[in-house]
């Protein structure tokens, strides 16, 4: 009888555990100070990149003969980091007959 | 950062939104460009492209009650979707007409918060897919500048530092003779009344 219930107890705090550590929590600060942003930080520009945007700004006035968006090549600041997965164009594809 | 929109050179061909929705792979029922005519089909017509201006001093920033909005070093005026609680106080705030929701609703029924991020992602790891999902394409971190100015065809969206692009508006009006005051400018960049 007392092992039946220790078992019961046991799964019970077994659930209720498993269902809190399921929880998605975000990171929603509880206090807040007014006017004062307390989410995640921004990272950071660097020198070389802030040059470059610089760069790219002043190439909008340029005549017409100049390729807008152009200057220094930003490629090497950082290429798009994540290829599609290998599905997507697939998908992307069937979705045009939809 | 600054977006200066040249109505003598805007034409209305919308690309620039097209370009954004494009870029970000913004869903259905958002447009975090569009471009507004006025005196549509009458003398003195004009065409602009808006979206946040990311202002100076952004109403949006202040008005939010949970403070998820916020300003970046270089002046982009980004949030974090993970604070939001969709209550719609930025959109009556903001005097462009920048934040949008994804659904149509009440207090906190709207979902968060949608706005230009001056291609500048967000406040998630650059580059990241979670970044894009949430906030579109990082583009600034990669060097460039905001995809609807790059590719504007007549120029008239220009983007960046403001002393550039208003050096590059100041030389267009001299050049041309008419045209002065950038719609918008003194609204997101000029000082409010009683600031320093």
């Amino acid at each position: 009888m007392g092992g039946a219930t220790a078992v019961r107890t046991a799964a019970l705090v077994f659930a209720v555990t498993a269902a809190v550590a399921s929880c998605d929590f975000d990171e929603r600060p509880l206090n807040y100070e007014k006017g004062t942003y307390l989410g995640n930080s921004e990272p950071p520009l660097s020198a070389a990149t802030r040059e470059v945007l610089r760069e790219r700004a002043e190439y909008q006035g340029s005549g017409s003969g100049t390729v807008s968006g152009g200057g220094r090549d930003a490629a090497d600041l950082g290429a798009r980091a994540f290829p599609p997965p290998a599905d997507a164009l697939k998908e992307r594809a069937a979705h045009q007959g939809r | 950062m600054k977006f200066l929109c040249d109505a003598e050179r805007c034409i209305e061909c919308n690309a620039c939104v097209t370009a954004c929705k494009n870029e970000h792979e913004i869903p259905w029922g958002i447009n975090r460009r569009r471009v507004v005519t006025l005196n549509d089909g009458k003398p003195g017509e004009r065409s602009l492209s808006v979206a946040c201006m990311h202002c100076s001093d952004a109403p949006c920033i202040a008005v939010c009650p949970v403070d998820c909005i916020y300003d970046t070093a270089e002046g982009v005026v980004l949030h974090s979707k993970d604070l939001c609680i969709g209550c719609g106080y930025c959109f009556y705030a903001c005097p462009f007409g920048a934040p949008q929701y994804p659904q149509a609703g009440n207090f906190g029924s709207r979902g968060k918060m949608d706005k230009c991020t001056f291609c500048a992602g967000g406040p998630e790891e650059d580059h990241s897919p979670t970044e894009f999902q949430k906030y579109g394409r990082n583009r600034i971190a990669e060097g460039k500048l905001p995809l609807c100015a790059e590719m504007c065809a007549t120029k008239a969206l220009l983007a960046g530092d403001g002393d550039v692009v208003s050096n590059i508006y100041r030389e267009r009006v001299v050049a041309r003779g008419f045209g002065s005051g950038a719609w918008g400018w003194g609204t997101a960049y000029g000082q409010k009344a009683g600031g320093s």
